[in-house]
């Protein structure tokens, strides 16, 4: 019996905290078609988001190519066919590794010190301080990051893929010696719009995934210190989950 | 006037307001005194908005702030400023900011007039030429002022202090209690404070409301809750570790 009302208990309560990110959403969504807006916040976000992540994504990105370049060689001339590896490195990144790896850096980076401010600010009462001033906590401090995290992610990504190609070129061309011309032409012609689109619709959807949780997650923290280490702890494996997940479901849909 | 009647409160089970009435009067301070834990900073941000009672209603000027939202609620917030427990600043604004912020957000003053309201405010709280100083460049006695001015730039009507002097040294307490009768006198309004401070309470309120397990058990002038005949009241006036309130 015990077991059933463990099962049901917990049930409820993911059930509940799924509601409750779903209203914080509606929330931010309401409040981000509302005037007044936010500009300069909004840029001030983006520019820490951006900051923030850029050089963890130049790393990461380079290393990704790299890598993808070298297995992607030794791979491809097994079937003599090592031309192709401009094609595989540039297909790879664009509609998969770029928006993921790229989510997840920021998440790690960005992500994770949003929850902290917003905890922080949560158990410090500043955001009850300003709830009493009536100034809006959604629209004074999350729409910003949210509205900064949908634009800046599509951004960090484009860099993510432009300097994964160039990782792969670096590995292909320069050390393994692939023809650079073959490189980049077997890459203009399989790379099609759709494929940039595609990752151009993930990197949105990560982007807004990362900075929701996020959010909400700093936002709804608990008391005290273990609080907001809690929250972050969770807005980083909630994130990556719901990142991983929703690849999937949105590579089944744009295929 | 705020009129509060029987508000339920519980966290996880365990009800902190078990039904509290209590009313205070405009233009009056009405002071809120009980054991730590009580319940004082829970009853505040049920009077300020805050939080949402499981039961009962909190009549402000009329409106019953427990069964309002959105903009008709934002209206009747207009009037209260509060000073919190920990003061509350924006850690990631300066001091100049964070008493500049609801002039600039809500009252959409120009940059001139809100720092001349501002220096005034800084001023006024003691605290000339600190506007560049970060919250936690600034010891704990001028978050408080700081708290203080923000709250007060706002000109409210009804204005809550949480535990205004805890924690300060007893020059500064005086300076700031001269403060609160200050501008008290300048521009009436309705104050509320919570308080451990025997001696601020009954300097500084008109009415002393003592909450115990959940409710208002007492409420009348200083003079005369010094007289009561509650053991509960009188244990916590004279200090006593004897009587009806258990330690913990
Ligand atoms: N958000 C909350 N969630 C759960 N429990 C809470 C919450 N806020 C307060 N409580 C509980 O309510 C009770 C009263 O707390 P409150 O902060 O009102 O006490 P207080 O009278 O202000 O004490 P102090 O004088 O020490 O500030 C405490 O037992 C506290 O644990
Ligand atoms: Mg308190």
């Amino acid at each position: 019996m015990g077991f059933f009302i463990f099962i049901g208990k917990r049930t409820i309560f993911y059930l509940r905290e799924m509601g409750r990110m779903f209203l914080f959403l509606f929330r931010f969504i309401l409040s981000a078609v509302q005037p007044p807006y936010k500009i300069v916040r909004v840029v001030n976000e983006m520019h820490f988001i951006g900051v923030k992540s850029l050089f963890i994504i130049v790393l990461t990105s380079g290393f990704t190519g790299m890598v993808l370049g070298l297995q992607g060689y030794h791979t491809l001339r097994k079937f003599g066919s090592e031309s192709a590896l401009g094609s595989l490195v540039a297909l790879s990144l664009i509609r998969e590794l770029g928006p993921v790896l790229g989510a997840l850096m920021v998440t790690a980076r960005a992500g994770s010190a949003m929850t902290a401010e917003l905890g922080i600010m949560r158990i410090s009462e500043q955001i009850d301080a300003l709830d009493v001033m009536t100034l809006d906590p959604i629209k004074f401090l999350v729409e910003p990051k949210m509205l900064a995290g949908i634009i800046v992610l599509p951004l960090l990504v484009a860099i993510f893929d432009v300097i994964g190609i160039y990782g792969g070129y670096l590995v292909g061309v320069k050390l393994l010696g692939i023809n650079a011309a073959r490189y980049f032409d077997g890459m203009k012609e399989s790379v099609e719009w759709r494929d940039i689109w595609s990752g151009a619709v993930k990197s949105l959807a990560f982007g807004l995934i990362v900075t929701w949780v996020s959010c909400y997650k700093g936002y709804n923290c608990g008391h005290g210190a273990k609080g907001v280490s809690d929250a972050t702890t969770e807005a980083v494996v909630l994130s990556a989950i719901l990142v991983l997940m929703w690849d999937y479901f949105l590579t089944s849909i744009l295929h | 006037m705020i009129k509060v009647s029987n508000l339920r409160k519980s966290f996880e089970g365990v009800e902190v307001l078990r039904g509290v009435d209590l009313e205070i009067p405009t233009g009056k301070t009405t002071a809120i005194i009980g054991k730590s834990g009580a319940g004082k900073t829970v009853l505040f941000k049920h009077l300020v908005g805050l939080m949402r009672p499981d039961s009962g209603s909190i009549v402000v000027d009329g409106a019953d702030i427990a069964a309002l939202k959105g903009r008709a609620l934002n209206n009747v917030k207009r009037k209260f400023g509060m000073v919190f427990q920990g003061g509350a600043l924006f850690d990631s604004l300066t001091v100049f900011e964070n008493v500049a912020l609801p002039l600039k957000e809500l009252m959409r003053l120009s940059g001139g007039e809100t720092a001349s309201k501002v220096n005034a405010m800084l001023r006024e709280v003691g605290l000339p030429g600190m506007g560049d100083k970060y919250p936690d460049e600034i010891s704990g006695g001028m978050k408080k002022r700081v708290a203080l001015a923000r709250a007060l730039v706002m000109s409210p009507e009804y204005l809550f202090f949480d535990e205004p002097t805890t924690g300060l040294d007893p020059i500064v307490e005086t300076a700031i209690h001269a403060l609160m009768k200050r501008c008290k006198s300048l521009s009436p309004a309705t104050y509320v404070l919570v308080s451990h401070d025997i001696r601020e309470v009954l300097e500084m309120s008109d009415l002393v409301a003592m909450l115990h397990e959940g409710a208002v058990i007492e409420c009348s002038p200083p003079g005369e809750i010094v007289k009561s005949s509650n053991p509960a009241v009188r244990q916590f006036l004279s200090g006593s570790a004897e009587g009806p309130i258990q330690m913990y």
